[in-house]
């Protein structure tokens, strides 16, 4: 028996991105990444667990878009060919570096790397990733959570309660099509969490969801055990709290693990060290320079002056961490039981792509963890989030506090100076398709292409990731074209249909560029609220009125 | 660079001006480092002409025609609003300032409710004032009373001191600084998809054992109930200016109760 329990929980999740109007696209390069270096990873990890007979749980979130990635065919054809050319890259380096053992090794090793992924990939997994998790969870060693449509940052669209109803139904929709059963959690975007949300996701059907720290310390009560046990809402949706030591010690670049000197620098890559005559052929067509990941240098310490990563040492501290990691969770175990009484729980989410994106040991590290984990049971075990709700199905009432786990705990990061500009448009474009959904509630041919379009369009805008690129200045243009061209998009659709006069041939250029939801419903945003959760008097739904009168009193 | 960053948590320390900020002029503090869910690519992007949408139009329009004005808040002493004119309200806007004769007004002015434990609909009560430019279309609001609710009103104050209304917001709830006062404890059962959702008292079922020390509900006796030091704002030094919202305070009391009796014939946990 053990004394408590460890709730892993793997947030995956890109944005929508999908350019065929382009040979080669950057963009496409973070799921191509993320592909090689995590997601698939992670998937040969769980299978060799299962295969030496570790007994672990996990849970994921797979977000509605990067599903929709993972199983277009034009994406995984444009994968295979950029696994194909860094494999080749290999090739060269292995001959360059021919006079240079450490960095030859290593080129071997990432060539190897490469094969293994672009093996299971094909062969393995055929693929279809989606197919890969539906069968572990089926398994029961992994939980799958459902996400929102295209991972809104949701306390900022509540002024709209039809948007927020659509980002939450259009996440739960496309899970019980993917994996074939209903969502019992439900990861909030960001953990963005405001009052309004939780009616919404009980009226979805679903049973739990998670927090920053503070959205549990700071609900109303005060919970008695803080973020080791959940909280029901009244209407009995459980929130969990995200524990505060288990994210800092894997998170922060000062303090957690990924920033070890041994473990291998993330920004180091043949890409920008080497004569564009050479890498040429490997980076963007323009002669953009974009990672290869063939990075030979580990972070070192504080210096631009980088040694050579040596994949052994690199090991050896991935086990020295993961070991001091169980270590900490079985002693706050200790403290925690001693006090409580039921088994306590320690919530740690992470951003999946962390794990051997950013942190090229994580996925070592995650492993190391589990077998660790299933040799001692005595003190900790893994759970999922459902099993624990299996088996404490008795907890406190109380009303989460506002919260994310972004810069500095609340919204800001979505909502300032660089990003606030979208709001309007977002709430105006929300409202728009609510009132054509209305107008229109049988519609059928063009007029149903064009409203279906619609919403893609919408959801498409109200990406987090966008406002998130504009505040972070990295990629800040390209975010801001697609929060643009989406709503622009949907304003001409807007006109058009008032008109009653759709242009068949653009709309089937923007149908075939924005593909994500081909069988969406658009009365979405005309359902009655109670179908997808009422919202309650107090959250803030902004200054709208009825349709027809908007704008509250006027006394001028 | 040192691009590791990206994957830290950095919690905040900056000094916040408490006055209220006009968006365009003092920008919301803005840190360079990035939230953990960062994860796209590096710093190069690409921008392209071709791309451009599909779609005659290229901006966004400046206005929707509609009078309406929104409210959001942003962390527990920030707020943002928005708002939009019809172009009539625009047009008795101006010719209201023509006739006026007082360099002083009429002022276009943002009128903070406090609504806290009323509801929405109710905007009596505690209310302050901020002057707004109305063209700038929106406006950042520091307050200082967090874990409460507010209604805002755009309108006109003249120069006697009388407050025209244009448009109000739905109310918005400002998240709290700090962990809940009150330490009520109700429990609940739910089970399968809410095949039962029923109260439990008393509860927890199981009784602490005689030998163990502390008392379990006490944040106290165990640190990690409560969150870390200097965790979110919760112990910034914010300056708590005088507020004209003096009565605030006795209202938290309502909240709790309105929260507190949500299952008939529910009883509390002894």
């Amino acid at each position: 028996m053990s004394q408590g329990y460890l709730a892993l929980v793997l947030h995956a999740h890109l944005p929508f991105v999908r350019h065929p109007e382009h040979e080669e696209s950057l963009e496409e390069n973070w799921l191509f990444e993320a592909l090689t270096e995590t997601y698939l990873p992670l998937l040969l990890m769980i299978d060799r667990l299962a295969a030496d007979g570790v007994d672990f749980r996990l849970t994921f979130s797979i977000t509605p878009t990067l599903a929709s990635m993972w199983s277009d065919g034009l994406l995984q054809e444009r994968y295979l060919e950029r696994l194909d050319r860094l494999i080749e890259l290999g090739t060269k380096e292995k001959r360059r570096t021919r006079h240079e053992p450490a960095l030859h090794g290593l080129a071997s090793m990432y060539q190897g790397q490469l094969r293994t992924i672009r093996t299971a990939f094909v062969s393995r997994y055929r693929r279809d990733l989606i197919g890969a998790f539906r069968r572990l969870q089926d398994q029961g060693t992994i939980e799958i959570i459902a996400g929102a449509a295209t991972h809104a940052y949701l306390p900022l669209l509540l002024v709209h309660p039809p948007s927020v109803r659509a980002q939450v139904r259009v996440g739960v929709d496309t899970y019980r099509g993917l994996f074939g059963r209903k969502p019992r959690g439900f990861w909030l975007p960001e953990c963005g969490f405001a009052q309004g949300l939780d009616s919404v996701l009980a009226g979805q059907g679903i049973r739990y969801t998670i927090v920053e720290t503070h959205g549990l310390t700071r609900a109303v009560p005060r919970p008695r055990y803080g973020v080791h046990a959940p909280v029901y809402t009244r209407e009995g949706l459980a929130f969990f709290g995200r524990d505060p030591a288990s994210s800092k010690q894997v998170w922060s670049a000062a303090e957690g693990y990924p920033g070890d000197f041994d473990y291998r620098e993330f920004y180091r890559d043949i890409a920008y060290d080497l004569d564009l005559g050479y890498i040429g052929p490997y980076v963007h067509r323009d002669g953009i320079r974009t990672d290869t990941g063939y990075k030979y240098y580990r972070i070192t310490g504080k210096t631009e002056r980088k040694e050579v990563y040596v994949p052994g040492r690199a090991r050896r501290k991935v086990l020295i961490h993961a070991q001091h990691f169980l270590s900490e969770k079985k002693r706050a175990i200790g403290r925690l039981s001693a006090v409580m009484d039921r088994k306590p729980l320690i919530v740690a989410p992470y951003d999946a792509e962390l794990f051997g994106h950013w942190w090229f040991e994580g996925p070592l590290w995650l492993e190391a963890l589990l077998r660790l984990v299933h040799r001692q049971r005595r003190t900790l075990r893994l759970v999922t989030l459902s099993e624990y709700l299996d088996e404490y199905p008795v907890n406190q009432v109380a009303e989460p506090a506002p919260s994310s786990w972004g810069n500095r705990g609340f919204s800001e990061v979505w909502q300032n100076r660089s990003n606030d500009w979208i709001y309007r448009h977002l709430h105006q474009a929300g409202l728009r398709l609510e009132r054509l959904a209305r107008q229109h509630p049988t519609a059928r041919g063009l007029t149903l292409r064009a409203l279906k379009q619609g919403v893609r369009e919408l959801l498409l805008a109200q990406a987090s990731d966008w406002a998130f690129m504009m505040n972070s200045g990295a990629t800040a243009t390209y975010a801001t074209q697609r929060v643009k061209s989406h709503l622009l998009r949907l304003d001409r659709l807007w006109k058009d249909l008032r008109r009653g006069a759709v242009d068949r041939q653009w709309l089937s250029a923007i149908e075939a560029q924005d593909t994500i939801f081909p069988s969406i419903d658009y009365r979405l945003f005309s359902a009655d609220k109670t179908q997808g959760g009422a919202m309650p008097r107090d959250s803030f739904r902004g200054g709208r009125g009825k349709p027809s009168k908007e704008g509250g009193t006027s006394g001028v | 660079m040192k691009r590791l960053r990206t994957v830290q948590r950095v919690k905040g320390r900056g000094k916040v001006d408490h006055s209220a900020t006009p968006a365009a002029k003092s920008p919301v503090e803005r840190r360079s480092a990035p939230s953990p869910s960062r994860r796209y690519g590096g710093p190069i992007e690409q921008v392209r002409a071709d791309q451009q949408l599909v779609s005659e139009e290229t901006e966004l329009p400046e206005t929707y025609g509609e009078t309406k004005i929104v409210l959001v808040p942003v962390h527990p002493f920030l707020v943002h609003v928005y708002w939009d004119l019809s172009p009539e309200h625009l047009t008795k806007i101006i010719s209201r300032k023509r006739r006026s004769r007082s360099s002083k007004g009429p002022w276009p002015t943002l009128r903070f409710y406090d609504t806290t434990g009323s509801g929405d609909a109710e905007v009596q009560g505690d209310s302050f004032d901020v002057d707004v430019e109305l063209q700038a279309m929106n406006w950042y609001v520091h307050i200082w009373k967090p874990a409460r609710s507010y209604v805002v009103e755009l309108g006109l104050r003249t120069a006697q001191g009388k407050f025209i209304p244009i448009a109000r917001s739905d109310g918005a709830r400002v998240a709290p600084a700090s962990p809940s006062k009150s330490r009520e404890e109700r429990y609940l059962l739910v089970t399968g998809d809410y095949e039962q959702v029923e109260p439990v008292s008393p509860a927890p079922a199981a009784p602490l054992p005689q030998t163990r020390e502390a008392p379990a509900h006490s944040a106290e006796a165990c640190p990690n109930f409560s969150e870390p030091e200097g965790w979110f704002l919760g112990s910034e030094p914010w300056p708590v200016p005088d507020a004209p919202t003096s009565a605030i305070e006795e209202a938290h009391a309502v909240t709790i109760q309105s929260i507190s009796s949500p299952f008939p014939g529910y009883r509390k946990a002894e």
